[in-house]
């Protein structure tokens, strides 16, 4: 015996050791770089001092006392940079040209003010920019996950160290900046950053006290965070007319701020990051990466007029910049480089305009940036051995080589007077601090991305370990010898290994020695070889037991998993996994059409026996009917199977492009509708209706089904709800879509209540609906029949098309207590025949109707194609699996079958326009039904998941329709077949024969639950060996990383959703045998 | 041995004649491939796939047909049966196309490749076993889907066209790859591998067509 509870602790435990195995990895793949806790201080010994000017200054004298810096979140070079060659008549794009003002002063002043493109570090998510922004270091990929829990950066920064020099800060804007820097602003005005929909209340409270504290002069450091723009970008694109008017607006403030500014003043204005083409960010394409920046001061900024079109400046160089200019020590960490074009300008020389003057005045700057970096570069040297010897050595060489230079070039000057060799000196000598510095960046920039090769070995080896004994448990579990000393004792020696990699990697860490990973490798061959021997062990006696059903692994199960490997295979190279759309769509049409082959086969070859000459007209003198051959079911096969296919390749159109697939051609699906313009709204409303008629075929044909097997009779909570509850929610999720559709002036001038209210009355029905079904999970009604009112219901009932009654006459006779029967007839039951597909039906519709909520409305009829060819794969499999066994046969799920789904599912990811790179998520799905001010960041993350992992939600609820749908003989599948079933001799039992050996169904589902954990493991384990081998390929942060981090939420998502459904239909069970007992 | 006590076997002349067939046939698939660099023309599948596409239906079909002309113990064909034939195998270019643009060849673009595609496979697959099991389905069936074949020309085009088949699958594998090579497009690629697949298949099925007849032959003299 094998209860249901040993089979969920099994199961519970492998899910826990593949999470393991996961973290041990990520940990491992994804680390964090040192943060070096120093803090620069004023007195440092390379600091010169050696000017005798007025103005006092830390390491350096400062220019200025004050400066503004306003960001612009997503402000892109593009917006900032006039472009010259639009004509006036010219249909200038929406964001193009929006920013006159800058251009204005360029031409107006160009020795106060400069702009150049502002090159951000991935991953270009504001909260990471601002940490680089302000400690003037780089950001590691891991960063990026912590964006919805900001914390405190206690990393040495310019903003301590402004306030460390006495200096008073005033904020105005995003509230990130207040979780990053708590309590260091004397004076704030925050807003409340995460509802993106909203484009004006930050901007407009900013611009409220804006000016009014700017000329309160109260403070040294002004900074304001603008989030208009890229909310602006968020919700419409760069190219829309709501973009150049939130650019008009800022044109408008830049202007009002340079008025007011006083002379020993600088103004920053920048984007911390730009955006695609879609408006999004986060990743690292070039679109995302070209911010812009623009500097200004009513004082001269800089000698040479500098050519800042073509120069490229990175983000980290503002703070260096910033630091020596506002006359503070550099941070710490910063890894920047000032400025030069910044620094060539001293206002208090005399002899400010001959070139060398200006060329020494920037190697003053340079080399305390040098000294600072290298000083940097020397603490984290002691702390980490990461660093490269050579490159290390190298540019420490460089370093001294230029110091030296330095001396010699200073007594030459005292000694020779500034001659023409001493300028060219100079110049070298520059060149050499900034080579030094950039070097220095990149060197870090490569370490950052440092790995911890024993985490990942473990990680691996325990992900390998776990598929092992996952293989091990549903092999076992096939030869009916579930739970025996050798397994129990695999369980405890795994769970030993498994738990001691977990402190290893978690607490002991650094201590271990590499040499450890081989001793596991070896502990996991040992296992393997248990493994190995167990099984064949198995095989052997099974073998001898009974001969008959022992069969090797058919040829179906080979192909499918020889298409797995594949798969998994093409993990490993990069190019596989960038047009991971296209051969997910190859590989899942190969199953479908084997599977096809398969049903064709089978239906063949069952009839050997007959003579298919009659069917196949070899008597020529027969009529020839090209009607009936067409509707031969050899025929309708191929019509079903073509049918799929075609549905299935339609899901292409739905794909969105990633940045390497080029050239490609974007969706429209996935643009929201209110962005579309108004010349376009014949298409906005084709499209608008095509999606709820799509929405409403899925709910109606759902509907449709359950009422044809009479599911949807009686009063039951449940049955109502499916009624009339679903209905309503779709409804409201087509009204929602509507509201969301109208034209953004209308839109916002809506109460926020109203822009929502839909959408939260669809998560209210669809809460109660899974409510509903979790409590009550039957859809059954009984009728009883009086004895004095023989009206012979169920022969009506029979005749009827619309009732599938059950009667329950050697039931009743077995169960029923032996006291007197109310009724003397047997009770007839509706929809007893579909009793537990119903139920896996009601959830998938319901979580259905939620995912196409989440999704929007574009990829609406992506869902429906989806849902159809599925259901028509599941119709061609119990075609097969009907051809196959004897009708009161309870058959065990096919690994190919899953296999299929499961690759069926991974096109399907595609499918809902999504790409496994970071700025393809669709972010507009965490505000589907809420207007922003999320108290905590569960309830967003949830939404996304929902939307992202669609396609492992929906394969997750499919599964148990493979098992429960070939019992129920559908006309499509006694079309498809030759073989007559019982249904038409009246015998027709439909899934209730499921019932008759509850240890049998549970059994299945715990194998169909191993079945999905294995597909989605191995498909995992080749992401994760992928990303672990490619560690230091070129494109590793921006394929193979983003496809592991995918691939294992996606595997988490699947695994719950099949073991939920495994509790589910557990529970469908249950609840039947009590409602039997009733009788 | 599963097969058929009342199995026909062909004379031995007649396997000589296939096996022969087969030979050259898959010697002259495999020059195909490297006609352009042979005599130096530009008729290669990279340069001007389109024509080296269509001469290769040409000759393999011209061959198919030649084969089968000189072969004494050939199915015997009527007028009708040709005109069947010629049906099923324009039903077939279709049927393929299809499946070409269901398993991700582009739709709108390149659809003179994917139908020149479609007609190799069936020059390849249809044709020679049209002219080995002629028009009777009844024939089809017992090859394809009972697998009990008669010790000839049927073996010979169950084998040989399901590796065409199986080629032109696995041709599609190198598409997505960034090697940039000129084969790389499709369908070159998968025309490719449908040749080699298809001559692969002649020459393996020549040599299991000599194994079990060998086999037969000891069976029949004990």
């Amino acid at each position: 015996m094998f209860s249901g509870k040993k089979q969920i602790a099994i199961l519970l435990w492998l899910i826990t050791i593949y999470i393991i195995g996961i973290l041990i990895f990520t940990k491992g793949f994804l680390l964090k770089r040192v943060v070096v806790n120093n803090n620069s201080s004023c007195d440092v010994d390379f600091s010169l001092n050696t000017d005798d000017h007025e103005e006092e200054g830390c390491w350096m004298h400062k220019r200025f006392k004050k400066a503004v810096i306003i960001i612009n979140d997503a402000l892109k070079y593009d917006f900032l940079k006039f472009d010259e060659s639009y004509k006036l008549n010219d249909t200038v794009p929406h964001f193009k040209n929006k920013l006159p003002f800058i251009q204005h002063l360029l031409h107006r002043s160009p020795k106060n003010s400069m702009l150049s493109k502002f090159m951000a570090d991935p991953p270009t998510t504001t909260l990471q920019r601002l940490k680089g922004l302000t400690t003037g270091s780089l950001p590691t990929f891991v960063d990026a996950g912590s964006n919805f829990a900001s914390s405190e950066i206690i990393e040495d920064n310019i903003i301590d160290q402004m306030i460390t020099a006495g200096k008073k800060i005033k904020f105005l804007g995003d509230d990130t900046w207040l979780g990053l820097y708590p309590g260091r602003f004397f004076k704030k005005f925050p807003f409340p950053s995460f509802n993106v929909k909203d484009l004006h209340t930050v901007d407009n409270g900013i611009l409220k006290h804006l000016l009014p504290e700017l000329k309160l002069k109260d403070w040294d450091v002004f900074i304001a965070h603008f989030l208009g723009v890229d909310h602006c970008g968020h919700r419409f694109g760069p190219n829309h007319p709501a973009m150049s008017e939130k650019l008009l607006q800022m044109n408008s403030m830049i202007r009002n701020v340079t008025k007011v500014l006083d002379k020993d003043t600088v103004l920053f204005v920048f984007g911390d990051h730009g955006m695609t083409r879609t408006g999004d960010h986060g990743g690292d394409s070039t679109d995302e990466l070209e911010a812009g920046l623009f500097i200004y001061s009513p004082e001269i900024l800089t000698a040479t007029m500098p050519k800042m079109d073509t120069r490229v400046l990175a983000q980290t160089d503002l703070v260096p910049t910033l630091s020596l200019l506002l006359g503070v020590p550099i941070p710490y960490s910063n890894l920047g480089m000032a400025i030069p074009e910044l620094f060539n300008h001293c206002p208090w020389s005399k002899t400010a305009t001959s070139e060398m003057r200006q060329v020494y005045h920037v190697i003053k700057a340079l080399r305390l940036n040098a000294h600072q970096v290298k000083q940097f570069l020397k603490s984290y040297y002691e702390i980490s051995t990461e660093f490269p010897q050579q490159t290390y050595k190298e540019l420490e060489n460089l370093f001294e080589h230029a110091e030296s230079d330095l001396q010699k070039l200073l007594t030459a000057m005292v000694t020779d007077g500034e001659t023409g060799s001493v300028l060219t000196k100079m110049i070298k000598l520059r060149d050499h601090y900034e080579k030094y510095i950039e070097g220095s960046r990149e060197m870090c920039q490569k370490i950052w991305a440092k790995f911890d090769l024993v985490s990942i070995s473990l990680g691996l080896i325990v992900m390998f370990l776990s598929i092992l004994i996952n293989l091990y448990f549903y092999l076992a579990h096939k030869n009916e010898e579930s739970i025996s000393p050798i397994s129990v004792s695999v369980m405890i020696a795994s769970s030993v290994i498994v738990g001691y990699a977990f402190l290893q990697a978690f607490y002991i860490g650094d201590f271990m020695n590499p040499f450890m990973v081989y001793l596991f490798s070896l502990v996991l061959i040992v296992t393997f070889l248990i493994l190995i021997k167990k099984n064949i062990n198995l095989k052997e006696k099974s073998k001898g037991d009974r001969q008959a059903t022992f069969k090797l692994p058919s040829f179906d199960n080979i192909i499918a998993t020889f298409i797995l490997f594949c798969y998994t295979a093409g993990y490993f190279s990069n190019s596989f996994v960038v047009f991971e759309d296209t051969v997910t769509l190859f590989f899942a049409q190969s199953l479908i059409w084997l599977y096809g082959i398969k049903t064709y086969l089978s239906n063949n070859r069952n009839t050997k026996d007959q003579k298919f000459e009659t069917t196949f007209g070899r008597h020529k003198k027969q009529k020839f009917d090209i009607f009936e051959k067409l509707s031969h079911s050899n025929f309708i096969i191929l019509y079903v199977l073509l049918t799929c296919s075609l549905l299935f390749r339609l899901l292409t159109n739905f794909r969105v492009c990633r940045e390497e697939q080029m050239p490609c051609n974007e969706t429209m699906f996935v643009q929201p509708l209110t962005n579309f313009t108004q010349e376009e709204s014949g298409l906005k409303n084709v499209r608008y209706f095509v999606s709820t008629a799509c929405l409403g075929m899925f709910v109606y044909m759902s509907r449709v089904w359950m009422k044809h097997y009479g599911n949807l009779n009686g009063d039951t909570a449940t049955v109502l709800c499916a009624k009339y509850l679903l209905p309503f929610a779709t409804v409201c999720v087509g009204l929602h879509w509507a509201i969301q559709a109208l034209p953004p002036v209308v839109l916002d001038s809506l109460p926020g209540w109203q822009q929502v209210m839909m959408a939260q009355i669809v998560y209210i029905s669809i809460i109660s609906l899974i409510i509903c079904i979790l409590i009550n999970p039957l859809c059954l009604y009984v009728l009883y029949v009086h004895r004095d009112n023989p009206l012979s219901v169920p022969n009506m009932a029979i005749s009827s098309p619309q009732i599938i009654p059950q009667v329950f006459n050697q039931l009743k006779e077995q169960l029923s207590s032996n006291g007197q029967a109310k009724y003397e007839r047997p009770p007839v039951v509706y929809g007893m025949g579909t009793v537990y597909t119903t139920s896996v039906l009601y959830v998938v519709t319901t979580i259905g109707v939620l995912l196409f909520l989440l999704l929007g409305d574009g990829l609406s009829p992506s869902i429906l194609l989806a849902s159809v060819s599925v259901f028509l794969f599941i119709e061609i499999y119990s075609a097969d699996v009907s051809n196959g066994a004897k009708d009161s046969d309870v058959t065990t799920v096919n690994w190919s079958a899953v296999v299929t789904l499961g690759m069926m599912t991974s096109h399907f990811f595609y499918g809902t326009g999504h790409q496994a790179t970071i700025p393809s998520l669709q972010w507009n799905a965490a505000f589907t039904g809420f207007y922003g001010d999320f108290n905590n960041n569960i309830l967003p993350a949830l939404l996304m998941i929902f939307n992202t992992f669609a396609s492992n939600i929906f394969m997750g609820l499919v599964c148990p329709l493979l098992v429960f749908w070939p019992k129920l003989y559908t006309r499509l599948n006694s079309l498809m077949c030759k073989k007559t079933h019982n249904k038409e001799k009246g015998k027709w039992r439909g899934d209730f024969v499921f019932f008759d050996d509850g240890e049998k169904l549970r059994q299945i589902f715990y194998q169909l639950s191993l079945a999905v954990l294995l597909f989605s493991s191995i498909k995992l384990f080749g992401a994760m060996g992928a990303a672990g081998l490619h560690r230091r390929h070129l494109m590793v942060w921006k394929i193979f990383a983003p496809r592991f981090i995918f691939e294992a939420v996606g595997t988490i998502v699947s695994f719950t959703v099949s073991f939920l459904m495994y509790l589910f239909v557990m529970r469908v069970d249950n609840s039947l045998s009590k409602f039997v007992k009733q009788f | 041995m599963a097969a058929p006590i009342q199995q026909q076997i062909a004379s031995k002349q007649t396997i000589k004649l296939i096996v022969l067939g087969n030979v050259i046939k898959s010697i002259s698939c495999i020059l195909l491939l490297f006609i352009a660099k042979i005599t130096n023309s530009r008729l290669s599948l990279t340069d001007s796939s389109l024509q080296a596409i269509k001469m290769d239906i040409f000759c393999i079909s011209g061959l198919e047909l030649l084969t089968n002309f000189l072969n004494k113990e050939k199915v015997q064909f009527k007028l009708i049966d040709w005109a069947k034939c010629v049906i099923l195998m324009v039903a077939s270019c279709v049927f393929y196309y299809v499946v070409a643009v269901v398993f991700g060849a582009p739709f709108l673009q390149h659809t003179n490749e994917t139908f020149h595609l479609a007609i190799l496979l069936t020059v390849t697959t249809v044709l020679p076993c049209c002219l080995a099991l002629g028009t009777d389905i009844g024939n089809w069936v017992q090859v394809f889907v009972l697998n009990s074949y008669e010790v000839g020309g049927p073996l010979i085009c169950y084998i040989t066209s399901i590796m065409a088949v199986l080629g032109a699958w696995v041709g599609a594998f190198p598409i997505p790859l960034d090697w940039d090579r000129p084969w790389q497009i499709w369908p070159i690629s998968c025309v490719i591998g449908n040749l080699i697949g298809y001559s692969g298949g002649l020459l393996l099925s020549s040599l299991y067509l000599l194994y079990r007849y060998r086999l037969l032959n000891k069976f029949k003299l004990t």
